[in-house]
């Protein structure tokens, strides 16, 4: 009877420790989050008021479009390294058609990105050309085509409407989070009860499999990666009103935020597992820590630095997750 | 026994035709050259220039440089997309030491970079860390680095100019250091053994099986990379008498391109540096003629992203 | 010079007792995987010169024991003794250090580097700075060639020669490491006459210089023509060890598929008429250059028709290219009569044809993803409504009769597939082609790697699924297997139909198994 009670005893208290550590797997995206909260609200008064907490959303809102078009590439195995690219120039065309109205203007934006976008993943899937070079090789030539269109300047004359969308709010959330969480609202919707979000997990998760089953892999790889041109236009015309500018150079290096974004959130850089939910949390503690480091007073020139190294960390650590 | 002479003879025949069939593609990479060359001194009188010609081999040593190691990277089914960020660096080392020793200063800028390339090296081989992301993020930290130890600014320094006008006989010594390098690695990837295993590691299984110390190839190219795009740096700094900080953006794009077009395999396993050499004057012709016909800087950096796509497609057709 | 690997071990044996050194030696090696227990207690030894043949059918344990020796899998139990040591650890690298070389089907060579770089690769013959001798190696890989009596031009890229010269030169490879053992699996699978003699002829060389040779093969004739010694493992156990000399290729044969000459009964309906008008699908003359040829059937509505054969048959490839994986190149089919192209598994799905594939893990399943969705892969088109939203509860629903109809083991249906042991793998993807209603189901070595519990289910499943009025395909090597579940059965071999039998007629294992082996041992019975 007595060993019998040790063993049980012994029993729950593994039971205990792996439900712990369960729970702190499941939740560590809001743990890390809490923590960086925490920090940041003792080193900074400034922080935890209404004002800086809708900045930071609101700033992070174009990375945070383009962030949910890039979970949907990497879960098919995929990478779309074009995307800031895509930003200047949709930024650039819409600045350069204001005066035809600004839904006009805001079409011309997004629709050459969304086939652009297209263009990738023809390449990708016809070309048989593997993601990165694909689109590495797209972003030089949108930046090209955006920096030719202005031959270097930037563009004026900006409708209230795009400075509205920029810097305006409804109610109290600014306009760029209301598109931002939009956005997420769609992606959401399609990945997790759509035939085509099944599709994309199983394409990315085993490709193979997924042909045998039926699955066509054009197609899917065309969605998604019209999707993230889509993505991508729309924060330009956000990134447009903000500035009240088309701007050439606009989203140098917000490609890598995305990434960085949804690898934070879980999505494995090899297909297949991940989830928009956790890319959201992942642009949100980016956001915070771009905040953090700026009340902090630290350059910008270093946090770009940083940027890279918290791709590389967070990377290896869903790498080392995995096994 | 009396089959075998028989067999050799009709394989000797096979063996012809195929060494034929190798001879041409092998000329195919000449004849872009060459037809480069005729189109380029057709479109403006100004190519054939002595003096024009002679700058294309000085103007494309930084490229030379940064193509050379990416050969090695790209070969073992790699890449290293940190190359810019290193002659960035590097440039910026040797403006910020201009007054101390140069050979010194020399050692300091190859060193730091062959230890960023050891570290993605790293990342790669131990860590399993896709190349490409392994080295996107750190060329964005090397950036980093490198902007923080300027804030941004250009250094200008007279003190390197001293190599990109020095000539031997009528041939710049830019072009002349970076062929001469490209020839040894080439020598190298032939001619010894670690050369030759380079060949192999794009296998990991199949080559470790063998003997072959993959851990220490792998991380070593990828230092190399690091110290050839550190001697980018130095020349560009040379050349351009100023470190900057934003310098070398967008030529990692490049870098592969001079790489695929000189026939080396995306996939591993497959290449030649002397290809990586025509590669590197082939891009250099265009940007030269582009030059020479006025075309604007921007719309220059859109053509070459559609070369790079164009010969990345070619590439991967010849490979499957 | 180089000394070719006669010389060396000529000079190496000069003193020695050349009585019965053991090389290798396996005891009691136990080897289990998630619902498998692959290898129960096998005893394996490899003397000095001789040629020890490694027999058994498919799943019978062959790969694995040697996978355990060159150190790719970890015993679960037992003793491995090289050259009288114990060994502790392998792996790969090990094992090649000790001179223990491995010939596999799917060759280890790099197909960019010519035959010499192959041959010498990781002991290419260097200056003290590293410089190639590039002269040495490739004379030293001419001497090779030749004294296998196989020349080749050196310098050509290993990835222009033949399958036949590839494997000379892997061959060659091995000399050169100067390997005393020497692992070859299936090597003849693709040599023919001439070259097959070349290689007999090299072996004996080798024999008489002291090399220990380890031989898998389907070809029962070949054990007779080179083996020592024998050994037949089924079911993952050493059956028996014997010289060669001793045995008959009917003793064998029998070891191999077991010792029960049971009739099978026909547990399908006798009902099922050769009625014309039943016919759900006819093939006609299916080739594929290299493959398979002519190949030729029909099926009807409420049959099983088996494919029974050795690996190498080509019976998955038939089926593949029927589902528009790899394409014929020629051939009709017919569906219900009419004719029809598939190029692609989708289109065989819309048609009503689906293929359960032979390898679960790398075709069947995407790991990652929880039960529920790897059933639905098949029916997102069925289940979505005209928004491309999914039918969440009618996919619910359908999960669940699955799920009682097979009776999966599992905690959630949002459970990772990977996590499910290989039997309820197996059903999940079951499931889903159940789940698709397709006409007609092919199934793939449908029970491989799982427990008999689950296999006993599988079959139940099948014969059910037969009398709903689909028509099946079952592919297996396992011959009770296909005795047991099919109404019919073709015998294909070489990608050929060389037979049709009737279970109902009494056919046996060991009749089937003649149909099935390549022409060359026929010619002896």
């Amino acid at each position: 009877m007595v060993k019998n009670k040790i063993l049980e005893r012994n029993f729950i208290d593994k039971g205990i420790k792996r439900g712990i550590k369960g729970f702190i797997l499941k939740f560590r995206l809001g743990i890390i989050l809490l923590g960086l909260v925490i920090v940041s609200s003792q080193l900074s008064p400034v922080f935890l008021t209404r004002e800086n907490l809708f900045n930071i959303l609101k700033q992070s809102s174009i990375t945070g479009c383009l962030a949910l078009g890039q979970t949907l590439i990497i879960l098919t195995a995929g990478i779309d390294l074009s995307v800031g690219s895509m930003i200047a120039l949709s930024s650039v065309l819409s600045a350069s058609y204001q005066t035809m109205g600004w839904l006009e203007a805001a079409y011309i934006g997004i629709v050459p990105c969304i086939l652009l976008g297209w263009i990738n993943g023809f390449m990708i899937d016809r070309g048989k050309i593997p993601p990165f070079i694909a689109t590495l090789g797209m972003m030089g030539i949108i930046r090209g085509i955006a920096l030719t269109w202005t031959q270097g300047y930037t563009v004026v004359g900006i409708r209230d409407v795009f400075r509205f969308i920029g810097g305006g709010n409804i109610g109290v959330v600014p306009v760029p989070v209301v598109i931002w969480m939009s956005v997420f609202v769609f992606t959401f919707l399609l990945l997790e009860t759509t035939k085509y979000g099944y599709a994309i997990r199983a394409v990315g998760g085993n490709e193979k499999a997924a042909f045998m089953c039926g699955i066509n892999l054009t197609e899917v790889r065309l969605l998604v990666y019209s999707i993230s041109g889509f993505c991508a236009g729309l924060g330009g015309i956000i990134y447009t009103g903000r500035v009240a500018t088309g701007q050439p150079t606009a989203g140098v290096g917000l490609e890598l935020d995305s990434i960085a974004a949804a690898v934070i959130g879980g999505t494995s850089l090899f297909g297949g597992t991940g989830g928009l939910f956790g890319t959201l949390v992942g642009v949100i503690i980016l956001g915070v820590l771009g905040n953090l480091m700026n009340l902090v007073g630290i350059s910008p020139f270093v946090q770009y630095g940083v940027r890279g190294a918290i791709v590389l960390a967070a990377v290896y650590i869903n790498i080392r997750t995995r096994r | 026994m009396k089959e075998a002479p028989i067999k050799i003879a009709e394989r000797e025949k096979l063996v012809s035709l195929r060494g034929f069939k190798e001879l041409v593609l092998r000329l195919s990479l000449g004849l872009i050259l060459g037809g480069l060359v005729i189109i380029a001194s057709f479109l403006s009188p100004a190519f054939l220039n002595t003096k024009n010609v002679l700058n294309i081999l000085s103007q494309s040593s930084i490229l030379g440089c940064l193509a050379i190691g990416q050969t090695l990277v790209i070969l073992s089914a790699g890449i290293d997309l940190s190359v810019g960020s290193t002659l960035a660096l590097s440039s910026m080392i040797c403006a910020l030491l201009a007054d101390y020793n140069i050979v010194l200063v020399f050692l300091i800028a190859l060193g730091v970079g062959s230890g960023f390339g050891a570290v993605s090296g790293v990342f790669v081989q131990k860590l399993r860390i896709p190349p490409f992301i392994a080295t996107l993020g750190m060329m964005s930290v090397i950036r980093g680095i490198a902007l923080v130890l300027t804030w941004g600014a250009p250094i200008e320094t007279r003190r390197y100019v001293f190599i990109a006008e020095k000539n031997i006989g009528v041939v710049p010594l830019l072009g002349i250091i970076w062929i001469s390098i490209g020839l040894v690695m080439h020598f190298v990837l032939i001619q010894t053994r670690v050369g030759h295993h380079l060949f192999t590691i794009y296998d990991e299984e199949k080559s470790s099986t063998s003997g072959v110390d993959v851990t220490k190839l792998k991380i070593g190219v990828y230092a190399l990379s690091g110290f050839f795009a550190s001697l980018g740096g130095i020349l560009y700094i040379s050349r351009l008498f100023h470190g900057y900080s934003m310098a070398g953006i967008g030529k990692e794009l490049d870098s592969i391109a001079a790489v695929l077009i000189g026939g080396t395999s995306l996939f591993g396993g497959k290449g030649s540096m002397i290809g990586t050499i025509i590669g590197v004057i082939v891009l250099g012709i265009l940007e030269n003629l582009m030059n020479l016909l006025n075309v604007s800087m921007y719309l220059q950096s859109t053509v070459r992203g559609l070369v790079v796509l164009l010969v990345v497609y070619l590439n991967i057709q010849k490979t499957t | 010079m180089i000394q070719t690997q006669f010389q060396f071990l000529e000079e190496e044996m000069k003193g020695r007792d050349r009585s019965r050194n053991c090389l290798i030696e396996m005891r009691g090696i136990h080897k289990s995987f998630p619902g498998v227990h692959a290898l129960k207690g096998v005893n394996f030894d490899l003397h000095e010169g001789e040629v020890h043949c490694l027999v058994g059918e498919n799943g019978a344990g062959k790969s694995t024991l040697i996978k355990i020796l060159s150190g790719v899998y970890h015993p679960d139990e037992g003793e491995i003794y090289f050259f009288g040591q114990k060994i502790r650890k392998i792996n790969p690298y090990i094992a090649r250090e000790m001179g223990i070389s491995f010939i596999y089907q799917e060759l280890d060579l790099f197909p960019f580097l010519t035959v010499g770089e192959n041959i010498f690769l990781g002991s290419e013959p260097c200056s003290r700075l590293g410089r190639v001798n590039w002269k040495k190696l490739y004379c030293g890989s001419v001497q090779i060639l030749d004294s296998l009596n196989f020349p080749l031009d050196v310098k050509t890229k290993v990835g222009n020669l033949t399958v036949a010269e590839r494997q000379m030169v892997a061959v060659a490879k091995a000399l050169c490491r100067k390997s005393k053992v020497l692992v070859m699996d299936e090597p003849s699978a693709v040599l023919s006459g001439k070259e097959l003699d070349v290689l007999f002829d090299n072996i004996k060389r080798l024999k008489e210089e002291g090399v220990g040779i380890i031989y898998i093969s389907h070809r029962l004739e070949e054990i007779f023509e080179i083996g020592d010694r024998v050994t037949v493992l089924r079911d993952g156990r050493c059956i028996d060890t014997a010289k060669v000399k001793d045995v008959t290729v009917q003793e064998i044969t029998r070891k191999m598929v077991g010792r029960e000459v049971k009739l099978y009964k026909k547990s399908l309906n006798s009902e099922v008429s050769l009625n014309r008008e039943k016919i759900i699908l006819s093939v006609v003359g299916l080739t594929k250059h290299g493959l398979f040829q002519d190949i030729s059937f029909e099926l009807r509505r409420g049959e099983v028709l088996g494919f029974a054969g050795l690996v190498g048959a080509r019976r998955t490839e038939v089926m593949k290219s029927l589902i528009g994986v790899e394409p014929a190149d020629r051939g009709k089919i017919y569906l219900e009569g009419k004719e029809i192209t598939i190029r692609s598994p989708k289109q065989a799905l819309k048609l009503g044809i689906g293929y359960v594939p032979e390898n679960r893990k790398e075709e069947g399943l995407v790991g990652c993803r929880p039960v529920v969705e790897n059933i639905s892969y098949s029916v997102l088109e069925k289940l979505s409504n005209c928004l491309s939203f999914l039918r969440m509860s009618q996919l619910k629903k359908l999960c669940q009769s699955l799920h009682k109809t097979l009776d999966i083991k599992l905690t959630s249906y949002k459970q990772p597939v990977e996590n499910l042991s290989g039997g309820n793998q197996q059903k999940v993807v079951l499931a889903r082609w159940i789940a698709a209603q397709c006409k007609v189901l092919i199934f793939d070595e449908p029970t491989r790697g799982i427990d008999v519990g689950a296999k006993a289910e599988v079959h139940r499943l099948i014969k059910k699924l037969a009398t709903e009025g689909k028509g099946i395909i079952v592919i297996s090597s396992e011959l009770p297997e296909v005795l047991a579940l099919s109404t019919r059965i073709l015998v294909m071999s070489e990608g050929r139909i060389t037979a049709e039998v009737l279970p109902e007629q009494g056919v046996t294992k060991e009749e089937i198994l003649k149909f099935a082996l390549p022409k060359s041992l026929k010619h002896e019975e």
